[in-house]
């Protein structure tokens, strides 16, 4: 059982491109996030350790007390009554570290101005901690970016939490896949030219990084699908994140999912 | 992780629209899309892979492919042949290759007769082989809506999986956030290679009773089964009265006692 948990990116939408016009335009959604905790030690309270990450300054503390054997949720929407002092209004990770063993999940909600309805919704485990040699190595085999002139827009990034005294160095690899076709039983590339490439960066020690697939690495290709293989020099979390837009429609998306990585350690053979 | 035995325990093809109780069909096409994205790392060979669809009702059925070395395959499971994977049945899933892969699965629903993804959600498959670490599993984000007029309607269900050759005698506690409520027990039976799908808007001891009293219930759950078994929570929302998802979660429940 775990004290220890960690979930990379907590999502807020800043300026996005209008693909049909070029121009920058803000989608607007409300965000709420819900940190779901189930407290299993049955006799103990549990005094649990928030520590929020960032992109672009130093990570911040808040603290909860949880009853022996009892969920409990810290929410972190704008109308939160138990909501720490911390920056909420820009995406961040979060570690907790527990005085007795918990699981924790997140979820994720966003809202169109003024509507009670969840407009996309995602939900996922937290990871637990400590890391360590494994968690340099993280995988996910489900990447696209579909950008064409269909109704259908998919937007997808990395977001990668280090919670490190050190800088991490990264190197993500771009496996290009293809789409099983059921009448011939092949798999279909979309370019059976295209080769695996590298990209390497660096995140910052206690800070997160977003890395935008759609925009910042231009060797990914719209409309092909690829799996990503991330790897570090330090322990690190990893998190995919994609995002549906209706073409031309930008006030709000359609739907949403993380695509959770996984700490493989090394699989080549 | 060099795991060659994968399982996920819901699944969905609809093609008909509305919140599971209306039924109708437009067109025989499906408005909801269900993707298995495997991977094999390996320089070689080629993975030789079985699919096996686990209905509630019915005997398994299985489907072959094959994933080339150093390749990732996106395999569009409502494309397979109904004979195989039927429409508008649950089904759990166990992937099953001769070398280690890895294994996701994605899946989108759709407003009937519109492109864009409505609800989306994409779940790591569990890796196998099932062990003792799998008769006791949980997840804690649950939820019971209580408000019978609010716009939002949210509905949730726990699938489990028995991919085994016995029966699993399953204990479900519900663990409450509320302090006055002591956990609460349900004890369900999956057959042998069954999967069992609850809706837990349906189950009494968890919201009949705060319907009338206005109160929302938040729970967490763990299963306890004397047999290994893969359990998955689904939540959908809907803009009442409105029956098409607007949108969805799934995760896999993970194990009570977590070991890397």
């Amino acid at each position: 059982m775990y004290t220890q948990w960690y979930f990379t990116e907590c999502y807020r939408e800043g300026e996005i491109e209008d693909w049909v016009t070029g121009e920058r335009v803000t989608p607007f959604n409300t965000f709420r996030w819900y940190v779901l905790i189930l407290n299993l030690d049955e006799e103990k309270e549990a005094d649990l350790d928030f520590t929020f990450y960032y992109e672009d300054q130093c990570p911040a503390k808040a603290s909860y007390k949880l009853a022996a054997g009892r969920q409990g949720v810290v929410y972190l929407g704008p109308d939160s009554a138990n909501k720490p002092d911390v920056p909420l209004d820009k995406r961040f990770g979060m570690g907790i570290q527990s005085s007795a063993p918990i699981i924790v999940q997140c979820t994720q909600g966003d809202y169109i101005h003024g509507s009670p309805v969840t407009n996309n919704m995602v939900t996922n485990m937290f990871l637990p901690g400590p890391l360590g040699d494994r968690h340099k190595v993280w995988h996910y085999i489900d990447s696209i970016v579909l950008r064409n002139p269909s109704p259908l827009e998919e937007r997808e990034w990395i977001t990668l939490l280090n919670p490190n005294q050190e800088r991490a160095q990264v190197t993500l690899t771009f496996l290009p896949g293809g789409m099983m076709q059921h009448s011939t039983a092949e798999v279909r590339m979309a370019d059976p030219t295209e080769k695996p490439f590298e990209v390497k960066l660096e995140v910052e020690a206690e800070r997160i990084r977003q890395v935008r697939l759609h925009e910042d690495i231009t060797q990914v290709q719209p409309n092909h699908h690829y799996a990503v293989r991330i790897e570090t020099d330090v322990p690190i979390t990893a998190q995919a994140t994609r995002r549906i837009f209706e073409r031309g429609n930008y006030a709000f998306s359609r739907s949403m999912a993380v695509l959770d990585c996984i700490p493989t350690g090394k699989l080549e053979t | 992780m060099r795991a060659s035995e994968w399982y996920y325990a819901e699944g969905m093809i609809m093609d008909w629209y509305g919140d599971r109780r209306d039924g109708r069909l437009i067109d025989g096409h499906p408005d909801s899309a269900d993707y298995l994205l495997l991977m094999n790392a390996n320089r070689s060979p080629d993975a030789q892979v079985t699919v096996t669809f686990f209905y509630e009702e019915e005997d398994p059925r299985e489907w072959h492919t094959a994933v080339p070395a150093r390749h990732c395959v996106q395999i569009p499971l409502h494309e397979i042949d109904q004979s195989i994977l039927q429409w508008n049945k649950h089904y759990g899933v166990r992937v099953r290759s001769d070398v280690p892969i890895l294994a996701q699965e994605t899946r989108g629903e759709y407003e009937p007769g519109d492109p864009a993804t409505n609800a989306m959600t994409t779940v790591w498959l569990q890796p196998g082989p099932l062990g003792d670490e799998s008769k006791d599993v949980s997840y804690v984000d649950g939820i019971i809506l209580a408000d019978p007029d609010h716009p939002l309607l949210e509905s949730e269900w726990i699938s489990i999986l028995n991919p085994g050759d016995m029966e699993a005698h399953c204990d479900i506690i519900f663990y409450f956030m509320d302090l006055d409520r002591e956990p609460a027990h349900m004890a369900v039976t999956v057959s042998p290679q069954r999967v069992k799908v609850i809706k837990l808007d349906d189950v009494g001891l968890l919201g009949k009773g705060t319907v009338q009293t206005g109160a929302t219930v938040f729970y967490s759950v763990r299963i306890r089964s004397d047999v290994p078994i893969v359990a998955e929570e689904v939540r959908r929302a809907y803009a009442r009265p409105n029956p098409i998802t607007r949108s969805m979660f799934a995760a896999g429940a993970v194990p009570y006692e977590w070991e890397d």
